[in-house]
C-alpha cells in the first residue's frame, strides 16, 4: 500500500487514479489510511458483495477477506489487467509503473480489446510477465 | 481456489457502490471520471 502511495503523482500523470478495497469496518480503514497517510480512498465492502462477484474472496480467515489483487480499468468500465497474488507473488507498483510507461494506452483506450477477445484465468508468476501476455494479446488483435 | 471466477479482461464491469472509509458514497463510475483505475484489494487490518 505504501508503494502505491509514494507512487499515486506518476501514477496520476498518466491518467491512473487509485483507489484500495478491503472488507473491514469504516472505522479499521480509516485507520489504515490515516496510519499510511494514504491520498487515494480505502472502499469497504463490509458486506463482501464486490469480492464475492469477482472472485476475490477468501472465506478461510477470519470473517473472510479479501484476497489480494489489482485490478486495473479502464476509463470505458472494462477490465485491462488483473493481477491476482498467489502465495509466492507480489504486484509491485513500480513494475506496474513501468508496463505503463511503456504501453500508455493500456489503461485509457476503448478500442482495443473487444468483449470477445481471449479470455484467461492465469495467475502471473510475475507483473511483467502479465504485461507482456496483455501487450501480446492486444496486438495479436 | 475461488468457487467464482475472477473477471475476465475486456469485460465491461458492472458497476457498484460502496462506502469509503469517511462514509462517503463512492460509485465505480464516479472513480472512472478522470481516467483509468486501480483498484487495490488487501487483506486488511488485523
Amino acid at each position: 500500500m505504501a508503494e502505491f502511495r509514494d507512487l499515486f503523482d506518476v501514477f496520476r500523470g498518466l491518467g491512473v487514479g487509485i483507489a484500495a478495497v478491503a472488507v473491514d469496518s469504516l472505522e479499521q480503514s480509516d485507520r489504515v489510511r490515516r496510519q499510511y497517510e494514504l491520498p487515494f480512498p480505502i472502499l469497504c465492502d463490509t458486506q463482501r458483495q464486490l469480492v464475492r462477484a469477482w472472485g476475490l474472496f477468501n472465506a478461510n480467515e477470519r470473517d473472510g477477506i479479501a484476497v489480494p489483487a489489482v485490478l486495473l480499468l479502464g476509463r470505458d468500465r472494462r477490465f485491462r489487467s488483473i493481477m491476482v497474488e498467489g502465495v509466492a507473488t507480489r504486484v509491485r507498483a513500480a513494475d506496474l509503473l513501468q508496463f505503463l510507461h511503456s504501453h500508455p494506452t493500456a489503461g485509457n483506450s476503448a478500442d482495443d480489446m473487444p468483449p470477445n477477445a481471449q479470455r484467461q484465468r492465469v495467475i502471473f508468476p510475475s507483473l511483467m510477465d502479465f504485461g507482456r501476455a496483455i501487450w501480446n494479446s492486444f496486438t495479436k488483435l | 481456489m475461488n468457487e467464482i471466477q475472477n473477471p475476465q479482461v475486456g469485460e465491461l464491469a458492472e458497476d457498484f457502490t460502496l462506502s469509503d472509509s469517511t462514509g462517503t458514497p463512492r460509485t465505480l463510475s464516479s472513480l472512472l471520471t478522470d481516467g483509468s483505475l486501480l483498484l487495490i484489494f488487501y487483506r486488511g487490518y488485523w
